[in-house]
């Protein structure tokens, strides 16, 4: 614990304390630090935050940094951080060769960060004892019988959220997408802060159904929830997590270390077995068994462009907000 | 004999009123001024946070009206405040004549009802009635009132709890001055042969009347600025209002501190506008004439008391009741769906939060740090404040007047992104000044919150201190110090603990300025409690609260009682009853 | 001593004290005498350092203290003052009170002087009171220890009998005139009570808003006040309207009242001018009742007029005597009917007639 007191002395006297490595994710906030410090013998703090939290966080803190590896879900928004020249590029771990083909598609050329699994950021999931037709697509769901009925978590707020409407209008053109969204917003759409929130909802029946990520909505259907979950056909649209480095931070062998930590298939292996619900991801590294109660093997993965979902987040997430508004 | 005649006194000596009075001014500028004003330079010149001076002209102001999200909040916020100040001050108003109509019991548990619910942080109020509302909730689970939640969850419903929660301002207001009447006004217009109700309506009602209006007003404001509610809203229902907007505005991404500025000149301009209101009410409301042959009204007992002690109770259950109540239970509850029964009935969740090790103790103690550092800062401030207001001559005085009046309706919402704004400017970081992320960050909020109410508090006990008493001090050759220490502070004791004691406790519960302050990874309790209640851990998320609410309340007792003993003797004999000062400060803070 | 050359101060647009200058030497008693906002608290305030002046000069002993610009601390100055509400400190007792000023002593010196002070006041045995505990009188003396407490060089009095009752104030003023008699301190003591001030006063000061209307020993202000006013305040309660008719030497006119003449003093303000009209002051008391045919004395003025009005004030009844063209207040101890005829006598030299 830091000591108010304690702080205002260090401040004052401007001493110079050696700080841990300092990691801002919205996943694995309860495993990774021991288990990182234990394998490297880096020492590490680790602050969990939501997505959206951990965006402006970091925003604020663009004249002064506090922290120097990002752990976040939606690779998009790392694009964002790097054009700002927030991110250190050119990371080339050597547990990068474990990559998978998948994986590899994910590196970016600046090399600003690694892609560090891939989870599906909408699966249909609805309420096999409330629905009689089960939905489809997600056109089905302005379709009158889900009114009111169908929820999903906030763009602004959930970061797996922004990567499934950033696919869908990516995919089907900002137009139709729209058209979708309008249609969906009409018929009542619930929009939850976060995901967890959204599969609390339905597992109470507040909702019938949900676009929920696919680490919640297996989970729930594991844990013995009446629910369904329907992987759209051509694919659902997904969000891949990466890892980055601070541009200008001062610990950059212990930052270059947590990523090539992190890419390493013993790491991966361990973050799926370990991390409960969030170990429900696609690893980017050969040799990781997946959790039994996953995603199909053949599942496919739509993750828009970083640079796509980056340079349309705004206007996106602007829409989105105006919209859900009652 | 005094020594003064033989040191040589240089000409043009700073006096110490003076050199106080400057401290004094620029602690308020850094903490209070400065941030504010940010807030609206930010709107109009949005590079001034990265060092760009560059006016953007007025286009900023006019967004609200493209985006609907905005425009939505202006307007919910409108709705809820203004309906609640309504609705709130008929509800104050309606108890205040129930006070008088019903037991010494009654209207002493009415008293502290208002007093109760004034206190308490909104966040807590509002999610004890979403776990009561909600679907999984106790009135549908337990009660099988399944329309509860549609009740509830719509517009008027959260008018109605936001009536609950802030009807006390009206309540206290009208109370105050029905207290106070004369009865020859009445007589006069008896015998003018005007009947009972006449007589209410053209003699009594008029002199209410500026009571009841700025209850209203005070009602709007705290309304306007709530933050509590739609957090804890937040998973549940959306109605987004301006202060949460704000909110989310630099809490995701993108990141709009320019916005969130705009937004808050909106609210700011809106507040400020109230509180002119109220004070160009205040001012019309000058009972001096009030003062000669006023009695306090006696306490009519009704033929019917028991009616209106019923009404009273029943009041009580519904809007202290139903949000602690359901609190409690969920907090002894291990699953709510799983009924009222005794085997569903478990102390885990208290086990749970309390293991070691566990986010709340962490946040209980950095919490009580913080608020106990930034209690003791603002009271020093305040204290100072407030004797050169009353005191002195000091040519700034007016500045502090001001500044300390109009940030009492700022919300903390508004603060905290001030404070952003300017502790986190390049300039102050090339000074190695950036408190953003910083913990003392906190503390300087809490005193920013603080301060204002702490003065007015102070103020109404200082107006009571004859100034003869400070000058004849300084006769007897004490300087300001030891005047203070002696002679003022001794006197305002009643007022300094409560001034202290309120200050403590609100800065405990600040969940807006702590939701936007706090540095990553250090946890604070209003934000551990609201974290866990947005992940449904509402077992732990009552157990915290319940815990922690218990624990300041223990807190502030035990100082209470151990400096109403330990100064027993300045406490009984000279000094009103402190409550009372804080209520009246509270509640005509002007 | 205490010397204050033109000293001003302004509120705003208002002038509370207006080019003041007095001066007093070590040991005098002075009373500043005048109704309330005339600017006597103002004066209080501005020697003891508790405001600053606008313009002009204060020194004590030569030493400047205050000027514009420039004000010696109240705390520094050489200073106590005795105040109207007394400001005792309602959670000290009377031994803290009174001690409170006496930082620089050891606890026993201390304790020593404020047992000798209590002593001197007459409040042996009253120590360890809280003011509450006391009776008004007694507060007074515990006001008035403390501040001989710091053995200031000028003491401050602020109208400290004004919130006493009649019997205790007259008590007051004996003690207070057999103090200032055994201290021979400097004292600049503000009263808007004559009868107060001339109790034990060297010297008085007459103010009026905010100007100096007279100044001088006790006696020249009862027995030669400069204008109607400080007449009025000096008791001339009686006045009535005649006409300059020619002067007769010795300071002495002929005046007219409607066909009557009588003989009194001209201020020496009055412009001289024959046929002008003045005022003519006198005290209600100094007027006898008596008979047409009493025997005259030469230096004394008679008049005759109708009673227009009699009201009983209690002990004696007031009449209000009509002259013809004016009217003349006077105190009888019998009644006399409204309408009836009555004559009236004064000496020449209890009257002052003013321009």
């Amino acid at each position: 614990m830091k000591s108010v007191t304690g702080l205002f002395v260090a401040l004052l006297s401007n001493v110079a304390v050696a700080s841990p490595l300092v990691l801002y994710t919205n996943d694995f906030e309860d495993i990774i630090g021991d288990r990182f410090t234990a394998d490297t013998g880096y020492e590490i703090e680790v602050v969990q935050m939501s997505g959206g939290n951990l965006l402006a966080r970091i925003a604020a803190e663009s004249n002064n940094p506090n922290w120097d590896v990002v752990l976040f879900d939606g690779v998009g928004s790392l694009h964002s951080l790097d054009q700002q020249g927030m991110l250190k590029r050119g990371v080339s771990p050597d547990n990068e060769q474990y990559l998978t083909e998948q994986g590899r598609s994910l590196v970016p050329e600046s090399r600003a960060w690694m892609p560090a699994g891939t989870t599906a950021s909408c699966v249909l999931t609805y309420r096999t004892d409330m629905v009689s037709d089960q939905p489809t697509g997600f056109n089905d769901l302005a379709d009158s019988q889900y009114r009111g009925m169908v929820g999903q978590a906030d763009p602004a707020v959930a970061a797996p959220a922004y990567p499934c409407v950033a696919w869908l209008h990516y995919d089907m053109g900002m137009e139709q997408a729209r058209e979708l969204y309008t249609g969906i917003l009409e018929n009542d759409l619930r929009v939850f802060r976060t995901n967890g929130p959204t599969g609390r909802a339905l597992s109470s029946g507040e909702i019938a159904v949900a676009m929920l990520s696919s680490p919640n909505a297996y989970a729930m259907q594991e844990a013995g929830e009446p629910i369904n979950v329907v992987w759209p056909e051509g694919g659902a649209p997904a969000s891949s997590r990466g890892v980055a480095v601070q541009a200008n931070t001062e610990q950059t062998e212990a930052a270059e270390a947590f990523v090539n930590w992190i890419l390493s298939p013993e790491t991966q292996q361990f973050l799926t077995d370990n991390g409960g619900k969030d170990g429900l991801f696609l690893s980017p590294v050969e040799g990781v068994t997946p959790l039994t109660y996953g995603p199909p093997k053949d599942a496919v993965y739509n993750v828009a462009p970083a640079d796509w979902a980056d340079e349309h987040e705004a206007e996106i997430k602007n829409w989105f907000a105006d919209q859900a508004v009652n | 004999m005094p020594s003064a005649l033989s040191k040589p006194h240089r000409i043009g000596l700073v006096k110490p009123d003076t050199a106080v009075g400057i401290g004094i001014s620029l602690i308020l500028l850094v903490l209070v001024a400065i941030p504010m004003a940010l807030v609206v330079v930010q709107a109009f010149m949005p590079g001034i946070l990265q060092g760009d001076l560059s006016f953007a002209g007025l286009g900023n102001l006019s967004e609200l009206f493209h985006r609907r999200l905005w425009r939505v909040s202006l307007m919910n916020s409108l709705y809820l405040a203004g309906y609640t100040a309504l609705f709130g001050t008929l509800i104050g108003g309606a108890l205040a004549l129930v006070r008088q109509k019903c037991s010494s019991v009654g209207g002493t548990a009415l008293d502290l009802c208002a007093w109760t619910m004034l206190i308490m942080p909104s966040f807590i109020i509002a999610q004890g009635w979403i776990l009561f509302s909600v679907r999984s909730g106790i009135a549908a689970q337990w009660l099988g009132a399944t329309w509860v939640y549609d009740a509830v969850f719509s517009p008027p419903g959260l008018v109605a709890i936001m009536c609950l929660k802030n009807y006390p301002f009206a309540y206290l207001a009208i109370t105050a001055a029905m207290q106070w009447h004369v009865k020859e006004y009445q007589h006069a217009a008896r015998l003018c042969g005007a009947g009972p109700l006449r007589t209410l309506i053209t003699v009594r009602a008029p002199l209410l009347l500026p009571a009841i209006l700025s209850g209203m007003v005070l009602v709007f404001i705290d309304t306007l600025g709530d933050f509590g509610l739609p957090a804890a809203l937040a998973t549940t229902y959306r109605f987004p209002t301006l202060p949460y907007t704000i909110f989310t505005a630099i809490n995701q991404s993108p990141i709009r501190f320019d916005l969130a500025g705009v937004l808050s000149v909106y609210l700011m301009f809106i507040l400020v506008a109230a509180v002119a209101l109220y004070l160009w009410l205040l001012r019309c409301s000058r009972f001096d004439f009030l003062t000669a042959k006023a009695e306090s009204g006696h306490q009519l007992v009704s033929k019917n008391g028991w009616i209106f002690t019923a009404v009273a109770f029943g009041f009580i259950g519904i809007a202290l009741g139903i949000p602690l109540g359901s609190s409690l239970l969920v907090s002894l509850t291990e699953n709510i769906g799983a009924g009222f029964v005794v085997s569903n009935l478990t102390l885990g969740n208290y086990a749970a939060v309390l293991q070691s090790g566990s986010a709340l103790k962490e946040a209980l103690a950095n919490s009580l740090q913080i608020a106990l550092i930034a209690a003791t800062a603002s009271l020093i401030v305040a204290f100072l404040a407030a004797y050169l207001i009353t005191f002195s001559q000091f040519y700034l005085n007016g500045l502090i007047n001001v500044i300390s009046t109009v940030t009492l309706a700022v919300p903390g919402v508004i603060l905290g992104v001030g404070f952003i704004f300017l502790w986190n400017h390049p300039w102050l970081g090339a000074l190695g000044l950036n408190l953003y992320g910083h913990p003392f960050l906190l503390v300087l909020a809490g005193m920013a919150g603080a301060i204002p109410i702490a003065i007015r508090v102070l103020l109404g006990a200082m107006g009571q201190i004859p100034h003869s008493f400070m000058a004849a001090a300084a006769l007897q050759g004490a300087g300001l110090w030891r005047r203070l220490l002696t002679i003022l502070l001794p006197l305002t004791l009643a007022a300094f603990l409560s001034a202290g004691l309120a200050s403590f406790g609100s800065s405990v519960f600040d969940l807006a300025v702590t939701s936007i302050l706090h540095p990553p990874g250090y946890a604070v309790l209003p934000v551990v409690i609201d974290r866990m209640f947005q992940q449904g851990l509402y077992g732990e998320s009552t157990a915290s609260t319940l815990i922690a609410a218990t624990l300041t309340l223990c807190l502030i007792q035990t100082t209470q009682v151990s400096v109403r003993r330990l100064f027993k003797h300045l406490l009984q004999t000279h000094q009103a009853d402190a409550p009372k000062k804080l209520a009246s400060a509270e509640v005509h803070h002007a | 001593m205490l010397d204050v050359s033109h000293l001003s101060r302004h509120y705003g647009d208002s002038v509370a004290l207006d080019d003041i200058s007095l001066h007093l030497d070590t040991g005098r008693v002075l009373a500043v005498l005048g109704p309330s906002g005339c600017g006597k608290s103002t004066l209080l305030k501005l020697v003891s350092g508790l405001e600053d002046p606008d313009s002009g000069e204060i020194r004590i002993n030569g030493r400047l203290i205050a000027k514009r610009g420039f004000s010696l601390p109240p705390e520094k100055r050489p200073i106590n003052m005795v105040f109207q509400d007394y400001a005792l400190w309602p959670h000290m007792k009377v031994r803290n009170i009174v001690g409170y000023g006496l930082t620089s002593l050891s606890r026993s010196e201390r304790k020593r002087r404020v047992d000798e002070l209590l002593s001197l006041l007459h409040l042996d045995g009253y120590a360890d009171r809280l003011p509450a505990e006391l009776s008004g009188g007694q507060q007074q003396r515990v006001a008035i220890a403390r501040a001989l407490a710091t053995d200031p060089e000028v003491l401050l009095f602020d109208e400290p009998l004004s919130n006493l009752d009649v019997q205790l104030r007259m008590e007051m003023r004996h003690e207070l005139a057999d103090l200032f008699e055994r201290l021979r301190k400097t004292v600049l003591y503000v009263t808007h009570d004559p009868l107060e001030a001339c109790a034990f006063a060297d010297e008085l000061l007459v103010l009026r808003h905010g100007k100096l209307e007279q100044v001088g020993p006790v006696r020249s202000l009862f027995a030669d006040p400069a204008s109607p006013w400080v007449a009025g305040l000096a008791g001339y309660d009686s006045r009535l309207t005649a006409h300059l008719h020619s002067a007769i030497g010795n300071g002495l006119w002929r005046l007219t009242v409607g066909n009557q003449t009588l003989v009194c003093r001209l201020a020496e303000c009055a412009q001289a001018v024959p046929g002008a009209p003045v005022s003519l002051m006198l005290h209600s008391s100094s007027i006898k009742l008596c008979s047409k045919d009493e025997e005259q004395h030469p230096d004394v003025n008679y008049l005759s007029g109708t009673v227009r009005q009699c009201i009983f004030e209690g002990h004696q009844w007031r009449i209000r005597l009509d002259l013809g063209e004016t009217l003349l207040s006077l105190v009888s101890n019998q009644r006399h009917e409204r309408g009836s005829g009555l004559s009236v006598s004064f000496t020449q030299h209890s009257a002052l007639a003013f321009h």
